[in-house]
Formats: structure tokens, C-alpha cells, sequence
């Protein structure tokens, strides 16, 4: 297959011989293409094409304009509904970064065989349908649910308390579903981290909070950005969950999305779409830019 | 450097009967050695000889199974790593990444809470110390492999440790810039006056920087002598080989008087040998002979002397190495340092050596 690719590819170079003289890369640049053609055509049909649709239909539904961004810009409603995205995301993120930083970090610490072990464990959740984990939240957080019974019969409450249908049990139910993501991304920075810093560190004089806080901890923090980023842009976009945990109470962007889709109004639903996307990638971008450089976390030493 | 204030007295280490296991796997099986005040001292072994685990014990990086460790008066078996005040450089260097030249000596410095003004002029003059001085803001990665071997060094000597500790510190580093480096350590330690403990698998750093040396085999310390003592008189013919080249033969004593002994090998040559270290007659016993110590020529002069082949000749610059072909089918290597007459490859040549030169192993 690669060896037909780079026949191919050969061929090409060869009839573009002339242009490779002046430009030395071009050879490389087809063969390279080449590689990626499969990729590009797939989302260039199913992806690009379908996107630059909505891209459209935002500036032109119900009538030609920028009409559907300047509501989103003044109206308070969509202020809530940013507000609200925003919100569960960064919180699902920061809940999701303070219960995998501790595991990820112990996985780090043990043999591999236990490592690889554990991080099965945790990948579990992933496997399974996604409808099926929220409908035993709604059982275990409902108004008649396992907790509250458990907490009527402790004596702990008297009456029913409200979980289900509340921001709280959208967020529970997030970072159930986002949890092993922040791990596996954790964990991979973290297995990278040369162990004998840490030896280093304390034949220097180092305690072990030390060791952590000067070496291990700055050294994890891309890591820390990286899953972070894919915890937080994951969830900007979540609809499922927030629709059948928030039970309505807090409006999303995607639900907002759904809703206006779901009555045929292409325009506002494609500008909120629209500006979702140039969020992810604004942070995208940011991301890159401060922390995209190799230099600092390259391991140290020159190749 | 004394007159700057960095001098300081090294310590006496002492290892008693360190034991260290992995699983079933004894690392090391009862090591006892003493490194004196300022001395240099270097374990020498193959790889899996348990030089590196017993580097870390005394480190403090690695609990051992059994054994203890002495650092002056002081019983530090149970003391963790940070709290021993010994410098340690990885094989790796093990720089910070993530900080710079500065940051990464400085390290120890802050951990010890010393003031602004202390650290930037002790990261300073350490820096002068190892020629690296102009360096500060590079990151690790920023430096060459004998610049960042440099900066561990600093870091490892800046908080004025009484013992320092290496491992194998310049190993992925080339030939030359190694040997620049061995002098230069070796000129520092003396300056310093720091208890030093070497750990290398070769031979020619453990010769050229070493006060003494102990060879490791197996999880054991077979030998601890002077360079030239190892090299002269190595205790057994591991040693001999390990250390350096050797020609080697398998026999047993024959005969003996009080002048010395002969010797017949199992592939049925015979010579003499001094008798100074060997005890009673028709016993197996392994000879050696240094290449350095063989003598080539078209006619007999020494005590032992063979008929043979000189089947190869390579110019290695100051020296020859040879290679003999004997009748009997043995293959001899040889150097030749002055070539009073000029020989080429397929001559006839008488090869001996002086009785005196051999080496018995029982």
C-alpha cells in the first residue's frame, strides 16, 4: 500500500520535474497530500461542506444580514444561555482536573503493570452507552432515587431533596462522562516524566511536597492545559447530558441549538453554532500560542 | 579556589556488608569499603555488577536489604537522600527542563533558604568554577551534552556537599571531550577536597582519575587497590582481563623449585613462571600475560619463547598491535612500542616474554 503510494507519489514528481527544480518542496508536498487525500475528502463531504452550509444559513435565514448575531450580542437571554455553557463547562473541568490530577499521579508513581491496570479501570466508563449512565443517574438522583432514600432512612433528611433536574446533577453526570478523558490525558504527561528528576531533586535537599511542587508539577502542566482544554471544549458542546439531567433548568448552547433546529429556525441556531465554533477555535489558538512551545518540556536533553 | 572559600574537608564513607535484592535478584551480596577523607575512589565493573545500586545506597536513593552505611561518624543507613548532604551526578545529568542554567544550581540553594544575594553569588563562582559563567538563562536543552555534564557538576558541588557521588557522569559523551573532562574533574576534586565515589565500566577513566579503585563483579567488591596495583597485580583473572587486555592460558603446575615453576597448558605449550603466589605442584592454574610484556623478534631472547606467525600488524599511532599466529594454533596479541626492526605481516617471528611478566591465577 505505502509502497504503491510512493510509486505514485514518484510518478508525479517526475512529471513535475520542471517545478521541482524551482521548488525544491513541491515533490514532498505532493506525496504528502497524497497521504492525507482519503481524510481530507471525508471531511471535506461530511464535515467542511455541511459547516460552510450552516456558515450560510446564519448570515442569510430568515433574511439576508447579520440580524442573527447582533440578537445574540444584545439579547440578556443569550447572555444566560453563554453564561450557563460556560459555567458547567469550566466547573466540569475544574472538578475533572481535581479528582484525575491525585489518580494520574499515583498511576505515575506505580510499576507498569498496576499502571496500565488501573487506567483500564478508569477507561470503563467510556464503554459504556452514554444513555444508559445518565438514566441510572436519573435513578440514583430522583426525587424517589436511591440517595434520597438512603439519606431519609440515615435520618440525615426528612423530606426528599432536589438533585435531579439541577445544574449539580448536569455537572455529575459530565464529569462522570469527561473523568477518564482528564485521566488518560494526565497520565500520558505524567509517564513521560523522567524519574530521575525526582531522585535529583532529593539527593538536592528536596522534601517530597518539595520534589512536587518545583519538579513534578510544573513539568504535568501541559498536561494539566491539555486536558483542561479537551475537558472544557468537550463540554461547551455537550447537549445529551445537560438535556436529560437539567431537565430543562438550565438552557445550553447546544440545547438552545436543538430547540430552534427543532422548529426550523436554521438562522439563529447556525449563528449560536457558528459563534460555539469560534470559541473552540479562539481557545484552540490561545492554547497553541502559550503553550505550544517544545522548548521548555522537551526533556532536557539535546538529541 | 581554596582562597574564594569554596574549599571544604571531605568525609570518611564507609559501606559495611551492604546487601541490596530486586525480587529473587541479589544486586549486591555484602559489599564493605571505605572511601577516606578527599579520596577519590571509583567502582569499576561490568554492567549488572551492582556498582550503580551501590552508589545509590550511599546516596540514600536506594534503601539496601541489609548493611550499613557511615558518612564521618555518622550512621545515615536510615536517612533519607535530602537530608545526607551528598552531590549526586546522573548518567543522565537528570537537569531540571523546565528551568534554567541558573535555576537549575540554584536549586539546592533555595531549598536551603539561603538569601538573594548568597545564591546569585554562590551560583556564580560555581559557574566560573566549571567555565560555564555567561551561561545563566540558557535552558538545559539550549546546551551541549558536555555543557549540561557541566552544569550537573555545579549543581551537584554548589550547597558544599562533603561527599560527591557520580554515575557514570560522562558516558554518552565522545572520547575527546571525555578525556578533557577526567582531567578536569579530577582537578577539581583535588581542589575541592571532596570525598568522591566514581562509578564506570571503563577501565582507562577508572585508571586516570582514581586515587584507588574497587572492582565490582557480581553484586561483590572482588578487588579494592591502587590503579597501578589493579593493573600489575589484579587479584584474579577477571580482574586481569577486565582491566585490560590479556593473554590468557589454562594449565597446571608441573613442576616447581626454589627458582619458579613450570607450567604446562592444556593445549600443550610450556613455560616458566615466577613462583612468588603459588602453592604446591600439579595444580590448575590460569596464566596471563599482558600484551605490553610480549616480545617480538626474529631471534629468541627472553625466559618463555615461541616460533610463530605475525599474522596481523596495526598502526595504532604511538604503538603497534600485533597478533601471533603460534605453530600450536594459538593466537597471541602483542604491542610493540619501539620497532627496532622492521617487521610486516606474514614473517616468521620469535614471540616471548620475561617469566617475571606472568601472571598466576589459581
Amino acid at each position: 500500500m505505502i509502497a504503491h503510494v510512493t510509486a505514485v507519489g514518484g510518478y508525479l514528481g517526475k512529471q513535475t520535474s520542471w517545478l521541482k527544480t524551482r521548488y525544491p518542496w513541491l515533490g514532498n508536498l505532493v506525496f504528502a497530500t497524497l497521504l492525507l487525500a482519503p481524510l481530507l475528502l471525508l471531511l471535506g463531504v461530511f464535515f467542511f461542506y455541511p459547516l460552510a452550509g450552516v456558515a450560510v444559513r446564519s448570515f442569510s435565514e430568515p433574511e439576508a444580514g447579520i440580524e442573527n448575531y447582533t440578537r445574540l450580542y444584545s439579547s440578556a437571554v443569550f447572555r444566560d444561555i453563554f453564561r450557563a455553557t460556560f459555567a458547567i463547562a469550566a466547573y466540569t473541568t475544574l472538578v475533572c482536573l481535581l479528582l484525575a490530577y491525585p489518580y494520574a499521579y499515583r498511576l505515575s508513581t506505580l510499576p507498569n503493570r498496576w499502571a496500565s491496570f488501573l487506567l483500564l479501570l478508569s477507561l470503563v466508563p467510556i464503554w459504556t452507552a452514554i444513555l444508559a449512565r445518565l438514566y441510572a443517574w436519573t435513578v440514583i438522583l430522583g426525587r424517589r432515587g436511591i440517595l434520597n432514600d438512603y439519606l431519609i432512612q440515615l435520618g440525615l433528611l426528612n423530606e426528599p431533596a432536589e438533585l435531579l433536574f439541577t445544574r449539580t446533577a448536569v455537572m455529575i453526570g459530565m464529569v462522570h462522562i469527561m473523568l477518564p478523558y482528564m485521566i488518560v490525558v494526565l497520565y500520558s504527561t505524567m509517564s513521560t516524566i523522567d524519574r530521575t528528576l525526582l531522585a535529583a531533586s532529593d539527593s538536592l535537599g528536596a522534601t517530597g511536597f518539595q520534589t512536587f511542587r518545583r519538579v513534578f508539577l510544573p513539568l504535568s502542566m501541559p498536561g494539566v492545559y491539555a486536558g483542561c482544554l479537551l475537558v472544557f471544549i468537550v463540554s461547551l458542546g455537550f447537549f445529551v447530558t445537560p438535556a436529560i439531567l437539567g431537565g430543562g433548568g438550565d438552557i445550553t448552547i447546544a440545547i438552545y441549538v436543538q430547540r430552534e433546529v427543532g422548529v426550523l429556525n436554521w438562522g439563529p441556531a447556525s449563528a449560536m453554532s457558528m459563534v460555539l465554533l469560534a470559541v473552540t477555535i479562539v481557545l484552540f489558538f490561545l492554547f497553541n500560542k502559550l503553550f505550544g512551545t517544545e522548548r521548555l518540556f522537551s526533556g532536557g536533553i539535546r538529541k | 579556589m581554596k582562597e574564594q572559600g569554596t574549599a571544604r574537608a571531605g568525609v570518611e564513607v564507609k559501606v559495611v556488608e551492604v546487601q541490596h535484592r530486586f525480587g529473587d535478584f541479589w544486586a549486591l551480596k555484602g559489599a564493605s569499603l571505605v572511601a577516606q577523607d578527599g579520596e577519590f575512589l571509583t567502582l569499576l565493573g561490568p554492567s549488572g555488577s551492582g556498582k550503580t545500586s551501590l552508589l545509590r545506597i550511599i546516596g540514600g536513593l536506594l534503601r539496601p536489604t541489609g548493611g550499613r552505611v557511615f558518612i564521618g561518624e555518622r550512621d545515615v543507613t536510615s536517612l533519607p537522600a535530602r537530608k545526607r548532604n551528598i552531590g549526586f551526578v546522573f548518567q543522565n545529568y537528570a537537569l531540571f527542563p523546565h528551568i534554567t542554567v541558573f535555576e537549575n544550581v540554584a536549586f539546592p540553594l533555595r531549598l536551603r533558604k539561603l538569601s538573594r544575594q548568597e545564591i546569585v553569588a554562590k551560583v556564580k563562582r560555581v559557574l566560573e568554577l566549571v567555565e560555564l559563567a555567561g551561561l545563566e538563562t540558557r535552558y538545559p536543552s539550549e546546551l551541549s551534552g558536555g555543557q549540561q555534564q557541566r552544569v550537573a557538576l555545579a549543581r551537584a558541588i554548589v550547597f558544599e556537599p562533603t561527599v560527591l557521588l557520580m554515575d557514570e557522569p560522562l558516558g554518552s559523551l565522545d572520547k575527546r571531550l571525555r578525556q578533557q573532562l577526567q582531567i578536569e574533574l579530577r582537578r577539581l576534586q583535588r581542589e575541592l577536597g571532596i570525598t568522591t565515589i566514581y562509578v564506570t565500566h571503563d577501565q582507562e577513566e577508572a585508571f586516570s582519575m582514581s586515587d584507588r579503585i574497587a572492582v565490582m563483579r557480581s553484586g561483590e567488591i572482588v578487588q579494592i587497590d591502587s590503579p597501578a596495583k589493579i593493573y600489575r597485580s589484579p587479584a584474579d583473572d577477571f580482574i586481569a582481563n577486565f582491566v585490560g587486555d590479556l593473554n590468557r592460558f589454562d594449565g597446571s603446575i608441573v613442576q616447581r623449585n626454589a627458582s619458579g615453576g613450570l607450567v604446562r597448558t592444556t593445549d600443550g605449550m610450556s613455560f616458566r613462571i615466577p613462583l612468588h603466589n603459588v602453592s604446591g605442584v600439579a595444580k590448575a592454574v590460569i596464566c596471563g600475560v599482558r600484551p605490553e610484556h610480549l616480545r617480538i623478534g626474529r631471534k629468541s631472547q627472553v625466559d618463555n619463547c615461541y616460533r610463530g606467525t605475525l599474522s596481523i600488524l596495526n598502526f595504532q599511532g604511538s604503538y603497534y598491535r600485533a597478533e601471533i599466529n603460534l605453530e600450536t594454533g594459538r593466537r597471541l596479541l602483542a604491542e610493540i612500542h619501539s620497532r627496532t626492526e622492521s617487521l610486516k605481516e606474514g614473517d616468521e617471528v620469535w614471540v616471548g616474554w620475561d617469566s617475571q611478566d606472568m601472571m598466576v591465577f589459581e
